[in-house]
């Protein structure tokens, strides 16, 4: 019998994932994220929670709260699990989901959890109970640098050229950039600098002025380069 | 010899504990506090007493004989305008010790009009009080007024040592160094455990640093971080991002009954 | 099984000494003889300070002195199942070692570095067998300081692991898991505090009002201050150089206060200064 999942909110799943957009108590699972942090999220589970069901695990999706903080203020900490999932830009039933536990989530669930979505096809990766689990960290950090040597003064294209050749793959880093999108990358710098307080994080000039602009990448048919 | 004070503070102890210290040296206290630190003065006084000495006052009130009046009003966003409403309350002669540990002196005290007799005192712990305060000059704090609380200070702490004038004093500055690079260690994958044992063992302690963090609470070691990070930029002080966890998830130690540790 | 410790110095020879207490024999190889024989006698004095306090019997102390061969011949280490060295915090000077020893040893001879900034990786990839390396941090004086850090290097083997572990509580020791990282466990958290008391004596703080301060909950056998002039000022500049270097996280900067220190000889304890002056 296969498991029943809503998903609510600002949260993308690959194309192969059926869900519903209303929580019964049927659902097995239940991934959501309000647009905020805490306050907005808790209110948010706080509603689901009176149409979930006793043994339904809550799929924390928000990328601005900690599993363990949010979930211990619902009312299964031990069926919450954090799941942030990245659908590839170039295959929409591609994806991968970073999973976290918080400092309650069971075993079971976890497992539960990594089942339902490896059987639907997407990978699952283990990342630390943090803002910015991994990819949003990596991004934030490498577009930075990239941005940083172009307001040094390097061209964009030899940002990429050097790169692609030097380490021996396809795409370069400020194409990636472009097609993760620059708005997402300058957002999640600025989470992660409010919440690490490390300057490493801080947006750098040249990408705040890109995304001023509305240059924010492939979906706008312009970011570092022009599409 | 110091006859007068007023003390003013919440149920956070310390102001409780001033005020029984002062009334055991025979000085008279006014105490003016929330309901709860009230009636345990009243509680204590009658069991030691003191009640001669102590009288407890509802709200602010202009008291004209005082010399020194204390300031345990709790940290916060209104703690500067609390030192102008205690001010408004005590001669203008009248020296204002002021207990902060998650600001410096000067900040509270621009809260106050007349300065000069404006001073740092802090204490660790109410149980501390009678051992040890920090004593800090504020950039208008005179020398009449150092020297007068000093004296003053010295009748009721065994130790008085002067302190800079940074958020958190000398203790309070320190105090979560460990914690916060312990926290570091466990986001590292380290045992708690172990972290406990290296420390224990390595320095020959009863306590491990994430036990220490649990009895003062995850919260306030937050909260000084914040602060002390706030004021100085300083690597060190860069909250621990598990803290934050900890804290937003009620996990703040011995008083919520788990911290890093499950207490009953 | 023979333990072997090379370097007879202060950490060497107090390995030595408690491996022969728990009942190993152990084999104790300096290239240079005097340390050889300061070793020796460091052991004599304390086996007669203990038998003087009733801590140990005249036999037993005679038997702990027995069982501790010093040698200046490293083909005296071949019988060691376990070898620990603890010399020169040098990366090149152990690397040397460790690959003399890899070279004359039995394959199965596990060999373990009482190194406390240096990567374990980085001298288990020295030798042809990592998986047989592993760091064994010691605390000075060993004979009385409990704690034992065992560190794993990247390929250091769940086997190996056991062995040590297990001679670890054999000698008595309180065994913790450290990761490869410079500071392990215990010098991550000191240094760091060494450090900002330091910055809190810079700033104008007497170093007699600190240890009043730090005491006022409570007195420890020895204070803050005296404790960082007991152990040496110029330890906690090494300690703080290595954990800058080797994490390369700001927070391990050497405040100015301590440069200026150390540059100036004021060491502590051993130097007549350090925060507090000492008459000789």
């Amino acid at each position: 019998m296969s498991k029943k999942i809503a998903v609510l909110g600002e949260v993308s799943v690959p194309s192969n994932i059926e869900a519903v957009a209303e929580v019964t108590d049927d659902c097995q699972f239940v991934l959501a994220a309000a647009p905020g942090g805490y306050e907005e999220n808790l209110a948010l589970w706080k509603e689901i929670e009176k149409k979930a069901g006793e043994n339904t695990i809550f799929m924390l999706g928000s990328a601005n709260c900690f599993t363990g903080g949010l979930a211990a203020a619902t009312n299964r900490p031990d069926r919450c699990v954090g799941v942030r999932i990245y659908v590839s830009p170039k295959d929409s039933s591609k994806a991968v989901a970073e999973i976290s536990r918080g400092f309650d989530t069971s075993d079971e669930s976890l497992e539960a959890v990594k089942t339902f979505l490896n059987e639907k096809g997407v990978d699952t990766v283990i990342a630390p109970d943090l803002i910015g689990g991994i990819v949003a960290r990596i991004m934030a950090v490498a577009v930075n640098e990239a941005a940083e040597l172009i307001m040094e003064g390097v061209l964009s294209e030899d940002i990429d050229l050097a790169l692609t050749t030097a380490c021996g793959v396809e795409e370069g880093l400020l194409k990636i950039a472009d097609s993760y999108g620059l708005d997402t990358v300058a957002q999640q710098s600025n989470v992660l600098f409010e919440e690490f307080n490390d300057y490493r994080y801080a947006p750098n000039a040249v990408l705040e002025k890109l995304v001023q602009v509305g240059r924010t990448g492939v979906k706008a048919k312009k970011g570092f380069f022009q599409y | 010899m110091f006859k007068t004070s007023v003390v003013v503070g919440n149920s956070n102890g310390l102001g409780v504990a001033m005020t029984l210290v002062l009334a055991g040296k025979g000085i008279d206290v006014t105490f003016i506090g929330d309901e709860a630190a009230r009636s345990e003065i009243s509680d204590k006084a009658k069991e030691e007493k003191l009640q001669d000495k102590i009288s407890v006052v509802n709200g602010m009130e202009f008291i004209s004989d005082v010399e020194v009046a204390f300031d345990f009003s709790p940290d916060g966003k209104n703690k500067k305008e609390m030192a102008g409403k205690i001010e408004s309350c005590i001669p203008e002669n009248a020296v204002l010790a002021i207990h902060t540990i998650l600001s410096d002196v000067s900040r509270i005290a621009a809260g106050t009009k007349i300065r000069n007799r404006v001073i740092g005192a802090r204490y660790v712990a109410p149980g501390s009080v009678k051992n040890h305060v920090e004593i800090t000059r504020t950039l208008d704090t005179d020398d009449e007024t150092y020297k007068i609380f000093r004296d003053f200070a010295g009748i009721i702490s065994k130790d008085v040592v002067d302190a800079p004038d940074i958020v958190g004093g000398i203790y309070f500055r320190l105090m979560p160094v460990s914690a916060n690079m312990a926290a570091r260690l466990i986001m590292e994958g380290v045992a708690m455990d172990d972290i406990e044992t290296a420390i224990i063992y390595g320095t020959n302690s009863q306590i491990g640093p994430l036990r220490v963090a649990d009895y003062v609470g995850i919260d306030v070691v937050l909260e000084l971080l914040e602060e002390i990070y706030a004021e100085s930029g300083e690597a060190t002080y860069r909250p621990c991002p598990l803290l934050k966890n900890m804290v937003q998830a009620g996990l703040t130690g011995v008083k919520a009954g788990r911290g890093f540790y499950t207490y009953k | 099984m023979k333990i072997g410790v090379v370097g007879a110095g202060l950490m060497g020879s107090g390995i030595a000494q408690t491996c022969s207490q728990a009942g190993y024999e152990a084999v104790n190889y300096d290239s240079y003889p005097d340390a050889l024989t300061r070793a020796k006698a460091g052991v004599a004095k304390d086996m007669k300070k203990l038998v003087e306090r009733g801590k140990f019997t005249e036999e037993h102390a005679e038997s702990v002195e027995k069982r501790i061969t010093y040698t200046s011949d490293i083909e005296d280490l071949r019988e060691c199942g376990i070898i620990i060295e603890a010399i020169f915090e040098d990366f090149e000077v152990k690397k040397s070692i460790f690959q003399q020893l890899d070279a004359m040893m039995p394959s199965e001879t596990i060999l373990c570095s009482n190194t406390s900034t240096i990567s374990i990786t980085a001298i288990a990839a020295c030798t042809n067998r990592p998986e047989r390396v592993m760091g064994t941090h010691f605390f000075s004086p060993v004979p009385v300081m409990k704690l034992l850090e065992l560190i794993r290097g990247m390929e250091t083997s769940d086997e190996t692991f056991k062995v040590v572990e297990e001679f670890g509580r054999n000698i008595n020791k309180v065994v913790v898991n450290a990761p490869d990282f410079s500071g392990f466990i215990t010098n991550r958290i000191l240094p760091l505090c060494g450090k900002e008391n330091c910055k809190m004596i810079a700033r104008g703080v007497s170093p007699e009002d600190f240890d009043k301060t730090m005491s006022a909950l409570g007195r420890g056998s020895m204070s803050a201050m005296e404790l960082a002039d007991f152990s040496g000022l110029d330890v906690l500049h090494g300690c703080l150089k290595s954990l800058h270097a080797g994490l390369k996280m700001e927070c391990y900067r050497t405040p100015l206060l301590l440069e200026q220190m150390v540059e100036s000889g004021y060491l502590g304890r051993k130097s007549g200064r350090g925060y507090f002056k000492y008459t000789r």
